[in-house]
């Protein structure tokens, strides 16, 4: 029979056939297993060795300088180094490649006694000298990358034999311990390769980079963790499309996946892939910048109207809306265990259009024109906001913003910007003379979740060469109490620094807090002992694959 | 032929002397800096101008450009800001991916265009014409992207089929080569398939509409004869021009679909290397391309000879 036979009739039940026989043989498909059975074998069976772990990413690792603190490649890089101390998921402090620590009774100094059954990579001893020449790498600005900021106060290091080192602090430093958990420490004889090569004392060592496409780590023969790691192989694959990267998951084309978007977490968790909540070190806020004093004057020169902003942020409508319930909405940006929280700053802003409105009419940015945006001497009330492509939660974030804002009289103009683009406006450039180029920056900060130091090491809040203040002219005492704060070792003296910084923050309306930021991490049900260190970053050492 | 051949190739180095140029200016005009992706998120300004400093990024633009022309005048693209590899590496193996997806593309493109367009050229006015015409006028409207992400939804996701993204080389794992090789080929070459089936169809009415064809059916040819003989090999001369100029994108990168189906070629490097501002492998890339898209117009040109023996090349 040729198709010059086929009726219009015949082939429409043709088709009809064809398309019941597929949705036949989706409905017969096996279910995939629970993450219920899937634990009941791992008590059963326990962790086994072999295996490659396929993990999918946002992007493709740039480089494998431990210093360098890039969001994507951060969590890629750990396979390949260790640090001195880690901290546990309760901020503990863990030993890693140091075995003991003892700090002097100023605070100023930390001896650090380290194992004497490591490798590198190449086969190599790991001696103290090592650490040092890594604090002197990370004192240098031109190489200390991200890291460099962090170690402000550390005066030096010297190596007391091969398995001691002491660490001299130019002042008391009370989140030392944060440096040593963050810095991982590399081979010295690596340092000038650190672009496409990386050796570590990891549990894994690179196998092959083909950038853009994957990148494989091998099993480290010699780890110094006994039975560690369990699978031969990690392997890190980028994805453009975050479509793609949930697709793939979906359908087993990969194992796991780092740092999916929110708005995936229920379809996966549908899909039948497990899917696990970060530390939630990282907070979405939105950094405010004033005109800085040689520029001319703008609206948010006016406390009062940052303030207006500050009481325009909808909270649970960004929870729910923009990250899909997967975040907490707070006001203040340390968590609750925080030194430097404070019950009554946690309530210190609502959602409230009325209060922001009545600041704006106070301020003078009246609708003169009845055009339904707010101006004052012929300037009308527009924010550029810039936001993150890479993280469209925070252009959605802004979409909320641009809408509550619109019914009293403010234009947000939303400016979603890539990673390239994103940088020199977020950070300034020496063509801006330092400064930063938005009126709004929807983003997110990290590591005010260990010593609350760590959100001031953030470029928008640290004391030096912060672009929202290029010229340091930061609200009135802000500086004085961030440097109380962080040299001594004194809770009550920290407190009371800690409170003034918070209200003077609160006041000034430089930075609004909207939501803890949970890195999501998914797994196939096959997919055991997946974990992750309190700044997100993958652990693959203590992962099996059924 | 050869004095032609030869000739075309020389005209090529203008077209290539502006195309540096332009590629060069169009790239630095792209907002952004590639020092502060490798400085790092909370770089000092001090340190931006380090990293500046060390891709030379600090010396004058025209200065830049003197530097690479000579770089690339002596067969070196140069090396990747961000990691360091060679561009002409970066290239050579992304550029097998693309090749892969090209032949699936224009096989896909072939197989449908070809008995498309000769089928609905010879039931002319028929229920056939019509569907043809439909299928034509749909593949054209339909965006790249829409037709793979409905794809992977019905044949990864739903029907659980084939995979919907990845790539492996052919000589590795041919069974699954060729099955992750359906979904993006379909997505590829369906635009071009009904971009060539409205040519060739257009083209076969023409032919057959020829003095020369009157007259082989009145000497009592048979249909078959005069339709592959007489009319196909005629009518296949402006389609060839088509097919040149969708090879020519096809190995300039598919950008949406290397994209869509995480296809690891030139598509997807450009695209990176957009993302990273990753100057010298933006620049040889696009160079690479405009080379490609060079080399397959005068490989068309010359299989006009070929196909109609009229031509001469002067």
């Amino acid at each position: 029979m040729t198709c010059k036979h086929l009726s219009p009739l015949r082939i429409g039940l043709l088709a009809a056939l064809l398309l019941v026989l597929a949705a036949a043989s989706v409905a017969c498909a096996p279910a995939p297993p629970t993450e219920e059975m899937a634990s009941d074998m791992d008590m059963e069976e326990g962790p086994r060795t072999g295996g490659t772990l396929v993990v999918g990413t946002t992007d493709d690792i740039i480089n494998f300088d431990a210093f360098s603190l890039g969001f994507v490649s951060y969590p890629m890089q750990n396979q390949c180094y260790d640090s001195l101390i880690v901290y546990d998921k309760r901020l503990n402090i863990m030993p890693r490649l140091a075995t003991a620590w003892e700090t002097n009774a100023e605070g100023t100094s930390v001896t650090l006694t380290l194992r004497d059954d490591v490798v590198w990579h190449n086969g190599r001893a790991f001696v103290a000298d090592d650490v040092v020449q890594n604090i002197d790498r990370a004192l240098v600005p031109d190489t200390g990358s991200n890291v460099h900021g962090m170690v402000q106060t550390v005066a030096g290091a010297t190596a007391d034999g091969d398995h001691s080192v002491t660490i001299d602090f130019a002042a008391p430093t009370p989140n030392m311990f944060d440096i040593l958990n963050v810095m991982r420490i590399m081979a010295p004889e690596s340092f000038d390769s650190l672009t496409n090569s990386c050796i570590g004392t990891g549990p894994f060592k690179l196998k092959e980079w083909i950038p853009g496409d994957v990148l494989t780590f091998t099993r480290n023969e010699d780890y110094w963790e006994e039975g560690r790691p369990y699978l031969d192989e990690v392997s890190f694959k980028p994805f453009d499309d975050l479509e793609a990267l949930v697709t793939a998951l979906e359908t087993g084309i990969i194992d796991a996946a780092i740092a999916i978007p929110p708005k995936d977490y229920q379809r996966l968790l549908d899909a039948g892939i497990a899917v696990d909540f970060g530390q939630g070190g990282l907070l979405y806020s939105i950094t405010v910048n004033p005109p800085d004093p040689d520029q001319p004057e703008g609206p948010l020169s006016d406390k009062r109207v940052r303030q207006a902003v500050c009481w325009s942020i909808d909270r649970d409508a960004i929870v729910d809306q923009a990250l899909f319930g997967v975040g907490g909405a707070t006001v203040v940006p340390f968590p609750d265990y925080s030194v430097a929280y404070f019950e009554e700053l946690a309530d210190h802003y609502s959602f409230d259009l009325d209060a922001a409105a009545a600041l704006l009419d106070e301020a003078g940015w009246v609708d003169t024109d009845g055009d339904g945006v707010r101006d004052k001497d012929g300037v009308k009330l527009v924010l550029n906001t810039i936001t993150i492509q890479a993280f469209p939660e925070t252009t959605d974030i802004g979409t909320i913003l641009e809408a509550d804002m619109a019914t009293i009289g403010v234009e947000i103009d939303v400016e979603p910007l890539d990673s390239a683009t994103y940088g020199p406006r977020h950070l300034g450039t020496p063509e801006t003379d330092g400064s930063a180029v938005f009126d709004l920056d929807v983003t997110f900060v990290g590591r005010q979740h260990l010593d609350p130091m760590g959100l001031f090491d953030n470029s928008p809040f640290r004391p030096r060469s912060s672009p929202i203040f290029p010229r340091g002219d930061f609200p009135e005492g802000y500086v004085e109490q961030l440097a109380i704060a962080g040299s001594t070792f004194d809770r009550d003296e920290r407190r009371a620094a800690f409170l003034q910084v918070g209200e003077i923050m609160l006041d000034s309306c430089i930075d609004i807090p909207i939501s803890w930021k949970y890195t999501l991490f998914a797994r196939q049900a096959n997919v055991h002992g997946l974990d992750w260190t309190v700044n997100d970053e993958l652990i693959a050492g203590n992962t099996w694959v059924e | 032929m050869v004095v032609y051949a030869l000739r075309r190739l020389v005209q090529t180095l203008p077209v290539l002397f502006l195309s540096s140029i332009l590629v060069f200016g169009l790239v630095r005009f792209i907002p952004g800096d590639p020092a502060m992706l490798i400085a790092g998120p909370d770089a000092l300004p001090e340190q931006i101008v380090a990293a500046r400093a060390r891709l030379g990024l600090d010396k004058p633009i025209y200065v830049q450009y003197a530097i690479w022309l000579a770089q690339v005048v002596r067969g070196d693209l140069g090396v990747s800001i961000l990691n360091g590899y060679p561009v002409f590496d970066l290239i050579a193996r992304k550029f097998l991916a693309t090749l892969q997806l090209t032949a699936g593309g224009l096989l896909v493109a072939l197989c449908i265009s070809l008995p498309l367009g000769i089928l609905a050229s010879v039931r002319r006015g028929g229920w056939f014409e019509r569907l043809t015409s439909l299928v034509v006028a749909l593949g054209q409207a339909i965006p790249t992207f829409w037709l793979g992400i409905l794809l992977v939804l019905v044949f990864s996701l739903q029907l659980k089929w084939l995979p919907p993204s990845g790539q492996v080389a052919f000589s590795e794992k041919p069974g699954l080569a060729l099955r992750l090789m359906i979904l993006p080929s379909v997505t590829l070459g369906f635009y071009s398939a009904t971009v060539l089936t409205r040519f060739l169809k257009s083209s076969m009415l023409e032919v057959m509409e020829m003095d020369y064809v009157r007259t082989a059916r009145a000497k009592g040819l048979a249909d078959t004869g005069i339709l592959t003989r007489h009319v196909l090999k005629n009518a296949l001369i402006p389609v060839v021009t088509i097919l040149g100029l969708q090879l020519g994108a096809f190995l300039g990168g598919a950008v949406v679909t290397e994209s869509i189906f995480d296809w690891p070629g030139l598509g997807r490097l450009m695209l990176q290397a957009i993302g990273t501002r990753d100057y010298p492998v933006l620049q040889g890339t696009v160079l690479f391309v405009v080379v490609t898209f060079v080399c397959v117009t005068l490989i068309t040109d010359l299989t006009y000879g070929y196909l109609d023996p009229r031509i001469r090349y002067q």
